[in-house]
């Protein structure tokens, strides 16, 4: 009944243009956000999921799916293959519009973005007090294998895993595994807190009721403990070097996948083999050479925070990157896959006579570091152990993201992540920097030269009008010979303008109209033209300018 | 009335609200736009936001679970998952080595027999003497039966038993043997079957030197040959009397002594790279009921391989063996003991025991390379024929196969080989191997 509407006029009135106002306003923002691309930060997969079921993987998951049965769908995808044909493979998913990775569960933007300090990076994960095994309790042991492995809780009460070096290549595996730990780190990933720690066997406690001896069952003793610490390393001193992993907080819930979605997290939105954090991570396992990135070795915890219950998804186990593992890398490792079917054909249809990678060996150089070696070495044709099909999905764009995250070390931010390592020989500390440097060139070279070398933009208003400034990577990390020109053009309405060259790193534009003005930029450097990359400036409308897309195609 | 009332009320300040909620969702996203990420060291300052993506693809469940090689993985996985837990791979390796238990496995009984479960109870150091029994017991899905007592008794203290006795007692039942008739034309249309059950127990007296072995040894046999249950029997398309042994009386008894020399210098005796093999035996077999049988008995087997690259991945083998069998005086030598040729040990393309008589020789040429870790690929050649006498052999009489292998390398070079061979007979055959022995 609109009987009294006479009663509430006025206030219809004011409310009515409060109303329009406001959605004015509302309509304004959310029309120009929709011309500035909205730029989004926090990929939000933190909402509270009720507890998952622990995920199980093993043969089937490791070996025969990435072997089989994933290569026969992607070989079955037809309209893959017609995007593949015209040049424009799927791009990942979760990319902003400044064509980065924003934060979530799966990954933190960390160096790349926003640089860490030397004491950052060589903290890396690592929280808190280092372990404290004075005293510490035996909760667990391994001791199949090559190298055992023990269960300990330290004085600080945290449970930590003890891994031990062969015998024979003292610092091998603990040392790839610290250095990469902290690579993947302050490259975004999320990893566990590995430490280097010293461990004297006679002082350890154990845990009372631990038992050994299979079906003759006797309690676990030191006697027993001497045994299967028979084939590890030790120091000149008597103490055994270990690497010991923090239990990861939470509740694990098994291994994540390289490919589809996890059913029973809600938070889940993106299939996996559209992630740029994973894809791109081909790229960055291929700079340590961690062949081994694979189901097994990542792991999702159910964690709490800010009484939030989700899942944090984890990279684990690096001992068997940059050389290393319980024994030097078999060179075949990262250049074909554990079950290679282009190389059996090869080599079933020349009768053996091709000669592929499982032939080749490479010298030790230093037992430290194992067969790790920047020679032979070929970015684009690097490979894990076990196909992935996220890894499969690698385009240009996601190795440049990644590439510009490698880039993002100095050389000296490196050393001081190697020397984490503590290597006793001073040489394989030298030797892993110079191989980690070399591969590094490598890398940018190959995957800068495919796509576009520029990076960094930044815009901002100076004396003389709008300025965009950039960096060239290939040119910062003297990866090309000879200078280079910037042929820029800007988008006018309705077409392009003609081109300009300059050599400096800085374009200055005409922000005169209120619109957004993209400008296209190509390196062009021994007469060669690079790819081009869109960057599009607006006017805030808080005030200022600012970038509100990047484009590298 | 003060329902309607409120209900523009209630219309303008949800309208309000909503508005309000725009106006400040756009302002932000406007904001926000090239706003720097904040500085997140430890961990991210988390606060509600929106998402990348507005849900999960369009069908994609669909899309995967109509993908036939979904129910590809759906029907392997448990399967790998079954594997996994009984631990096919071997890795039982690891574990410390057990002096006593019970081994179980499948195993193969021989050509054209089929492969069934095996049950091994086995003692490694009986009586603290280093005493080492086994007591393999197996019956395949063609009912090939097998029970067997091995025991070697060491005489000195030495690991490996330089000097030692090796006792066996043993007892097979094959029921379905092929038999062709006794010559190297023997017509592939006579194909019969035949039945027999042996039961043998011996010792021998082993010496090792090195790559050198000796071995003496003497064994009483009962061979028993009755019809096959399930082809026509090899009695209905032969006369008793044409082929040795092949009597009314079921069961012929022997008495064996033997004497064999044997080199082994193969770098791996399943899967051998370089190095060779070289063995003679010699046996007096003496019947004692159920025929006049008495003969001499003479093998010899050569290999040899040659690796064409110095971790083996490239070999060429060749194999030869020889077999004759001597009548004493006016005597027999039974047809269930005449060396054959056809099968896979021995000339691949054609049936099991094709052809049969007193004297036997083969040989092949093997080239083998590796296609993968674990997996080797070979092109083979055999040759083969049977004659009465080593002098009847001929150029001319050799029946011939040919073919590849494929061979799996498991754990601790134990090979698994499939092999597809061809000759004039047979198209296509194929035999699959869990202990090759070439």
């Amino acid at each position: 009944m609109w009987t009294s509407a006479h009663s509430f006029k006025p206030m219809r009135n004011k409310t009515s243009i409060v109303l329009v106002i406001l959605l004015f306003i509302g309509a304004a923002g959310v029309i120009r956000a929709g011309q500035s691309d909205h730029v989004i930060w926090v990929d939000y997969d933190f909402r509270d999921i009720p507890e998952p079921k622990e995920r199980k993987v093993g043969l089937y998951d490791s070996a025969f799916q990435s072997e089989f049965v994933d290569p026969i769908k992607r070989g079955t995808d037809i309209p893959r293959w017609v995007r593949l044909a015209a040049g424009n493979p799927k791009q990942a998913e979760n990319v902003n519009a400044l064509d980065e990775v924003p934060d979530s569960s799966w990954f933190t933007n960390r160096h790349a973005l926003r640089p860490m300090t030397v004491e950052q990076l060589v903290r890396g994960p690592n929280r808190g007090a280092p372990p404290d095994f004075t005293n510490a309790t035996i909760t667990r042991f391994k001791e199949e294998g090559v190298t055992p492995g023990l269960q300990l809780v330290d004085a600080h009460g945290e449970e930590y895993v003890i891994k031990f070096d062969n015998i024979k290549y003292p610092d091998l595996q603990s040392g790839a595994e610290v250095i990469s730990t902290k690579i993947l780190y302050a490259s975004g990933y999320n990893v566990p807190e590995n430490y280097i720690a010293y461990l004297e066997p006679g002082k350890l406690k154990i845990k009372e009721g631990l038992e050994t001896g299979g079906k003759t069952k006797h309690p676990f003793t030191h006697e027993d403990l001497t045994k299967i610490l028979k084939n590890a390393a030790r120091k000149p001193d008597g103490k055994y070097r270990v690497l010991a992993s923090k239990m990861l907080k939470g509740k694990p819930k098994g291994p994540f996948s390289y490919v589809g979605l996890r059913t029973d997290d809600a938070n889940d939105l993106i299939a996996h083999e559209h992630r740029r954090e994973l894809r791109g991570l081909r790229a960055i396992a291929s700079w340590i050479n961690n062949w081994d990135a694979k189901d097994g070795n990542t792991l999702d915890m159910y964690v709490e925070q800010g009484g939030r219950k989700f899942l944090r998804h984890y990279l684990i186990d690096f001992g068997s990157s940059l050389g290393g593992g319980k024994s030097p890398t078999e060179y075949f490792h990262g250049r074909e896959y554990a079950f290679d079917k282009v190389n059996i054909i090869k080599e079933l249809f020349t009768l053996g006579l091709v000669v592929t990678p499982d032939e080749k060996s490479a010298p030790v150089v230093y037992p430290e570091v194992g067969i790790f070696s920047a020679e032979d070495f070929n970015p684009g044709d690097w490979k894990p152990s076990f196909q992935s099909v996220a890894f499969d999905n690698m385009t240009r764009e996601d190795a440049m993201w990644a590439t510009r995250v490698i880039l993002s070390f100095t050389e000296n931010e490196l050393l001081s992540i190697v020397k984490t390592a503590e290597y006793s020989n001073p040489k394989a500390t030298e030797y892993m920097l110079r191989t980690l440097i070399d591969r590094r060139q490598q890398i940018a070279t190959y995957w800068l030269k495919e796509g576009s070398p520029l990076s960094h933009f930044a815009v901002s208003k100076t004396g003389d009008g709008t300025e965009i400034t950039f960096e060239d990577l290939l040119a910062q990390h003297d990866l090309a010979s000879g200078s280079a020109e910037y042929q820029y053009e800007t988008w006018q309405g309705e077409r392009w303008s003609q081109p300009t060259s300059t050599s400096k790193r800085r374009i200055m534009l005409d922000m005169t109209s209120n619109g957004p003005v993209k400008v296209r930029v190509r390196t062009l450097r021994e007469h060669k033209a690079s790819k081009p990359v869109v960057i599009t400036v607006q006017n805030k409308i808080a005030g200022g300018i600012g970038i509100a897309r990047i484009e590298r195609t | 009335m003060s329902t309607s009332r409120k209900k523009p009320l209630l219309v303008v300040r949800s309208g309000l609200i909503i508005a309000f909620f725009i106006a400040v969702q756009g302002l932000a996203r406007a904001q926000q736009a090239d706003i720097p990420p904040a500085p997140k060291e430890s961990e991210p300052d988390i606060s509600p936001s929106e998402r990348i993506v507005e849900g999960r693809p369009d069908l994609l469940w669909l899309k995967r679970s109509l993908h036939p090689a979904t129910w590809l993985g759906v029907g392997i996985r448990p399967i790998l998952h079954a594997a996994e837990r009984i631990k096919l791979d071997g890795s039982e390796s690891a574990k410390p080595t057990r002096d006593v238990g019970v081994k179980f496995g499948i195993r193969g009984h021989g050509q054209g027999a089929g492969l069934g479960p095996e049950v091994k109870p086995f003692h490694r150091n009986l009586f603290n003497r280093g005493i080492q029994v086994e007591m393999p017991l197996s019956v395949t899905y063609k009912n090939y039966q097998l029970a067997m007592v091995n025991m070697k008794v060491p005489m000195t203290n030495e690991v490996d038993g330089r000097l030692g006795i090796e006792l066996t007692g043993r007892y097979t039942s094959r029921p379905s043997e092929n038999f062709f008739g006794i010559g190297n034309e023997s017509l592939e249309s006579d194909r019969s079957k035949y039945r027999g059950v042996m039961r043998e127990a011996g010792g021998d007296f082993v010496t090792r030197m090195g790559k050198l072995s000796l071995r003496v040894g003497a064994s009483y046999r009962s061979v028993g040959i009755t019809r096959a249950r399930r082809y026509r029997s090899a009695s209905d398309v032969f006369r008793s009397e044409e082929i040795p042994g092949l009597t009314v009386d079921p069961v012929s008894t022997l008495l064996i002594s033997r004497a064999s020399v044997e080199h082994d210098s193969r770098d791996n005796k399943d899967l051998p790279s370089r190095g060779g093999l070289q063995q003679f035996e010699v046996r007096l077999n003496e019947g004692l009921t159920g025929g006049d049988f008495s003969y001499w008995q003479y093998r010899g087997e050569l290999q040899q391989f040659f690796p064409l690259s110095s971790e083996g991945r490239h070999v060429i083998g060749v194999r030869g063996s020889i077999e004759t069998n001597q009548a004493k005086g006016g005597s027999d030598v039974p047809f269930f003991d005449l060396p054959t040729i056809g099968g896979f040990r021995s000339v691949r393309g054609f049936d099991n025991r094709r052809f049969i008589d007193r004297s036997a020789m083969n040989g092949t040429l093997e080239y083998r390379y590796r296609i993968w870790r674990h997996f080797d690929w070979g092109f083979f050649l055999d040759a083969g024929q049977v004659a009465p006498e080593i002098g009847d052999f001929a150029r001319n009489r050799l029946h011939k196969g040919y073919g590849m292998r494929f061979i799996v390398r498991a754990r601790e070079n134990r090979a698994f080989v499939i092999d597809m061979a061809r000759s004039r007979e047979e198209p296509f055959k194929l035999y699959v191997d869990f202990s090759p022995f070439f």
